[in-house]
């Protein structure tokens, strides 16, 4: 059983994101996308070779302290298209099992461009004869699926809590094999004319009773 | 972009691709697996045809961009012209795109206003048919309905903080204003860790993430860790007893009341 495991970059949600006057995008700080994380922390326990992917040195070394036993440090953008793309060409050199990480467009993606099966919002993941059993977790329902392999599957937001890892393990890692791979970058086939960070700016206005809130809900802002 | 494939029959793709004022068609997507879907739905794109669709069956959606390799346009919310506003990043940006790609797909966020004032009718929707799914077997599904909507479907989201003390409390006093409101109950990590509401109540950057038309946050002390996760909500009310909560510099408005004398009077007066 061999299980790649993307660990994509995700802006920190305590720190804030600036656009200056030029419409420049700065991002503070990027930490490591926590459902990537448990993805790798999955992959261990399922006792496989767990391959982990990700565009950010540091990041790779926590997913190789967690337990991948190869990493695989991609020089390309970290927009999702492109990203997709690194992992097809990883993929068609290691045609693993399974490709596992947390939610968001780059599983789907990459399940479309390799022409596999595909599951997310993904809270539980069994092996099984020739596949694997999962749980999804819609708004809705619960469905239990057997997906056939190769297969991505995509965890459920709901799972975002990595396990902690240990100093030992980080110094373990270090003597871990890393492969560096170059990724041309791919025109986005989107041009960015502005950006802005507030999703919109709040009224900020205090009022002073329930019939005051409820009259403002009603006549002002028209949502009730 | 000369055509347009609309999936579902949810009102918002089908308002955005109105408010595109390109010629599309809307396809029903009857009952199947994302991988058989989207095999369909790539059968009935030419290479002069978008694909727009809520962001309800995004994963068929970024399956169909990654198949075609076509650029994907997360979380949109607006259209002017042949520029389109979408929200990365969980909805923390706000960019203003032109597409040069010659096509893209669209997913549209579930709270999607249309420009257009006037309501026009539906249109004629063509149901997708679709073959089987050979490498997806379902083997059950349960349905996890409550009698109110599920989080990120709802309207309105009524959300409850750790001063609620007890679960008890928290159907008391944000059950009766949910349910006047057809609302959804949402719970902020304090409350979830204090073990006085369910995880799948969750909302923040570790929970669900939600943009409903209105959000009420009763008792909420405004953590970013909470507030990444409903900041982009359309109207947000906060009640809380203290003035100085850094959840009224999010809100739109503010009362400043005990929830226990707040609440039941809202309840009461909706």
């Amino acid at each position: 059983m061999k299980i790649i495991v993307l660990v994509r970059q995700i802006p920190d949600p305590d720190r804030p994101i600036r656009v200056d006057a030029n419409g420049h995008v700065d991002v503070v700080r990027w930490i490591a996308n926590p459902g990537d994380e448990v993805a790798v922390d999955r992959a261990v326990e399922l006792d496989a070779e767990v391959i982990a992917v990700s565009t950010d040195d540091a990041h790779l070394l926590s997913a190789l302290a967690r337990g991948a036993g190869r990493g695989y440090l991609v020089d390309a953008a970290v927009d999702d298209r492109t990203l997709a793309n690194a992992l097809v060409e990883i993929a068609r050199r290691e045609s693993p099992d399974l490709i596992l990480m947390g939610d968001g467009e780059a599983g789907p993606r990459l399940a479309g461009a390799l022409d596999i099966a595909q599951a997310t919002l993904v809270t539980s993941l069994d092996l099984v004869d020739g596949g694997v059993r999962i749980t999804r977790k819609l708004p809705r329902s619960l469905e239990v699926l057997e997906v056939n392999l190769p297969a991505v599957v995509t965890l459920h937001p709901s799972l975002n809590i990595p396990k902690l890892i240990s100093l030992y393990a980080i110094v373990d890692a270090r003597e871990k094999p890393v492969e560096s791979l170059t990724i041309a970058p791919v025109d986005s086939g989107i041009e960015v004319i502005s950006a802005e960070t507030a999703p919109k700016t709040r009224l900020g206005r205090m009022v002073g009773s329930v019939d005051e809130l409820v009259h403002a809900l009603r006549e002002e802002a028209r949502v009730i | 972009m000369k055509r347009l494939l609309v999936l579902g029959e949810s009102r918002t793709a089908i308002d955005f691709a109105r408010d595109t004022g390109i010629l599309f068609d809307a396809l029903s997507l009857p009952d199947s697996t994302a991988n058989a879907l989207a095999t369909a739905v790539i059968a009935r794109m030419d290479d002069g045809t978008s694909l727009a669709g809520p962001s309800s069956v995004f994963d068929i959606l970024a399956r169909v961009a990654g198949a075609l390799d076509l650029p994907l346009l997360p979380e949109v919310d607006g259209v002017d012209g042949n520029t389109f506003r979408c929200c990365p990043f969980d909805g923390r940006l706000r960019e203003t795109v032109k597409v040069t790609n010659s096509r893209a797909v669209f997913s549209v966020k579930s709270n999607y206003q249309s420009a257009a004032s006037t309501i026009v009718e539906p249109p004629a929707t063509d149901a997708l048919s679709v073959g089987p799914s050979t490498s997806t077997h379902l083997i059950s599904r349960t349905s996890t309905v409550h009698k109110r909507p599920p989080l990120h479907e709802a309207r309105v989201v009524v959300a409850g903080g750790r001063s609620l003390r007890e679960s008890a409390q928290f159907e008391q006093y944000l059950g009766k204003v949910a349910d006047k409101l057809g609302a959804a109950i949402a719970a902020s990590g304090g409350a979830v860790h204090s073990g006085i509401a369910p995880s799948t109540q969750l909302v923040g950057q570790t929970g669900e993430t939600v943009a409903p038309e209105l959000y009420i946050a009763v008792g909420i002390s405004g953590a970013d860790q909470h507030v990444g996760g409903m900041q982009g909500s359309r109207v947000i009310v906060a009640i809380n007893r203290d003035p100085h909560a850094s959840i009224f510099r999010v809100a739109d408005y503010g009362l400043v009341a005990d929830l226990r004398d707040a609440l039941p009077e809202l309840a009461e007066k909706l």
